[in-house]
């Protein structure tokens, strides 16, 4: 019989315990977020803990295993939407607000939090996965480029136009116009 | 620095991205200015509220059930990491962890990972070797005689029955109930057929050290899916001190099926051990 407190699997499952673990609510927080139904969600979450624990060894201590996991989420969700074929809808979400931007009304005193994930919602969704990663996440702006795939600039540019969406929404008391499906991919015209 | 300056870095300097020298900067601008003042805290309450309300928000929180079923299916799939894939920096972040989770709680969480693992490692060996290829070194005893050999719950589970004795894909029909043990570890072994496919119902004492936090939460008798394990797709629950264990080949939703019809009998029996 093994002695299973010498097996290399229970050391790598105790440091997986200690470091990954941990993020998993949150992780399933931004997976419901984005995939808007609980079983899908788990699904994506289930996948990219796995996924994670597979590849263990290639997390460097010390660094962010956060932003690590969402990376790997963000990988499989990109992998999943492609094959559901739902970035064919091409839409540039600067044209939408570009106009706009140049008036940003205050930010209102008193948000409930109903009001502020309709506001999220309404916005397009490259804006959201932005502000999610950078406010609720609290990831870097290097984690999250990596974690998207994109240039430090477009994260930026990104930002500042998404938090301009998000406060003319709240002022507007809801959506920023009606939901659509927005490309994945970058974004014309943004700064890279 | 000017306002126009200010508003240009704002976004970065709400969200903590840009150097202290320009920290400092833009500190010594807002002190004067009370228009960049607002737009900054506007900022500020901005990300605070989304903050709030994501993590706050009841609809985007993971079930409990479901964080239990995740860790222990993880667990499960630890075991199947390869020692090959174990660098060098995994266990100088095991060796680092362990160093920093002082105290007892760790390392019992950690006996406890290892004492699962076992449970769940022997439970499918002796399906296999019991149910299946019948290799046991020792043969399987009638319940009674366990029962009269080591008390406890033999006795009461010499009667126990499927709730249903008709699923969704046919009859489930029980072939066998007796003790058995595999790997030093003894078992109330009830074996099950159902779609031609032989089932086990596994169950023993649960020897690990402590439990976890979540099991408190979703209860007794509430169905882990422990997805599949080597060959065969598993299920648990826990009825006191014991660990219940579903075994087949059966694939998922089959297992599931399985399982759910006997939960009950085998938590109500064991409740009257």
């Amino acid at each position: 019989m093994v002695d299973r407190e010498q097996d290399t699997s229970g050391g790598v499952w105790a440091a997986f315990e200690a470091e990954a673990l941990p993020h998993a609510d949150r992780l399933f927080r931004l997976a419901m977020w984005w995939e808007r139904d609980r079983r899908e969600a788990e699904d994506l979450v289930q996948d990219t803990l796995v996924q994670a624990l597979k590849s263990f060894h290639r997390f460097t201590p010390g660094t962010n295993c956060r932003a690590w996991l969402v990376t790997i989420l963000q990988h499989l969700r990109s992998n999943r939407r492609r094959a559901r074929h739902r970035d064919l809808i091409v839409e540039d979400p600067n044209d939408r607000i570009a106009d706009t931007v140049p008036f940003v009304p205050a930010v209102p005193q008193h948000i409930t939090d109903e009001d502020m994930l309709a506001a999220l919602r309404g916005i397009p969704e490259p804006y959201q996965d932005i502000i999610l990663l950078c406010d609720v996440e609290d990831l870097s702006y290097k984690e999250i480029a990596q974690a998207l795939a994109v240039p430090m600039g477009t994260v930026m540019s990104r930002l500042h136009r998404g938090r301009a969406a998000l406060r003319k929404a709240l002022a507007a008391g809801g959506a920023f116009g009606a939901e659509r499906q927005i490309p994945r991919d970058g974004v014309s015209g943004e700064a890279g | 620095m000017e306002c126009r300056e200010v508003r240009q870095l704002a976004d970065a300097y709400v969200s903590d991205q840009v150097l202290v020298e320009t920290v400092e900067a833009i500190g010594a601008h807002l002190e004067g200015c009370r228009s960049c003042r607002a737009e900054i805290e506007g900022l500020r309450r901005v990300r605070a509220s989304v903050r709030s309300a994501v993590q706050g928000a009841p609809d985007l929180a993971m079930r409990s059930e479901f964080a239990a079923a995740l860790a222990q299916r993880l667990q499960v799939e630890a075991t199947r990491v390869a020692p090959a894939d174990t660098s060098r920096r995994v266990w100088l972040a095991l060796a680092a962890s362990t160093l920093l989770a002082v105290g007892l709680g760790f390392g019992l969480q950690r006996r406890s990972s290892m004492a699962w693992v076992a449970l769940v490692d022997d439970a499918a060996g002796d399906h296999q070797n019991c149910a299946i290829t019948f290799k046991l070194s020792e043969a399987p005893i009638p319940l009674t005689d366990a029962a009269n050999r080591y008390g406890g719950i033999y006795r009461q589970l010499e009667g126990v029955e499927p709730s249903t004795a008709a699923l969704s894909g046919g009859s489930l029909q029980v072939l066998d109930r007796h003790s058995c043990v595999y790997d030093g570890r003894r078992f109330v072994h009830i074996v099950l057929r159902y779609k031609a496919t032989t089932a086990s119902v596994l169950v023993t004492a649960d020897t690990r050290p402590g439990r976890w936090p979540w099991e408190a939460r979703t209860g007794e008798g509430a169905l882990s899916d422990l997805g599949v394990s080597g060959n065969y797709t598993m299920a648990s629950f826990l009825v006191g001190r014991q660990v219940a264990f579903v075994v087949s080949s059966l694939d998922h939703d089959d297992v599931q099926e399985v399982a759910q019809a006997m939960t009950g009998p085998v938590s109500r029996a064991l409740a009257g051990a």
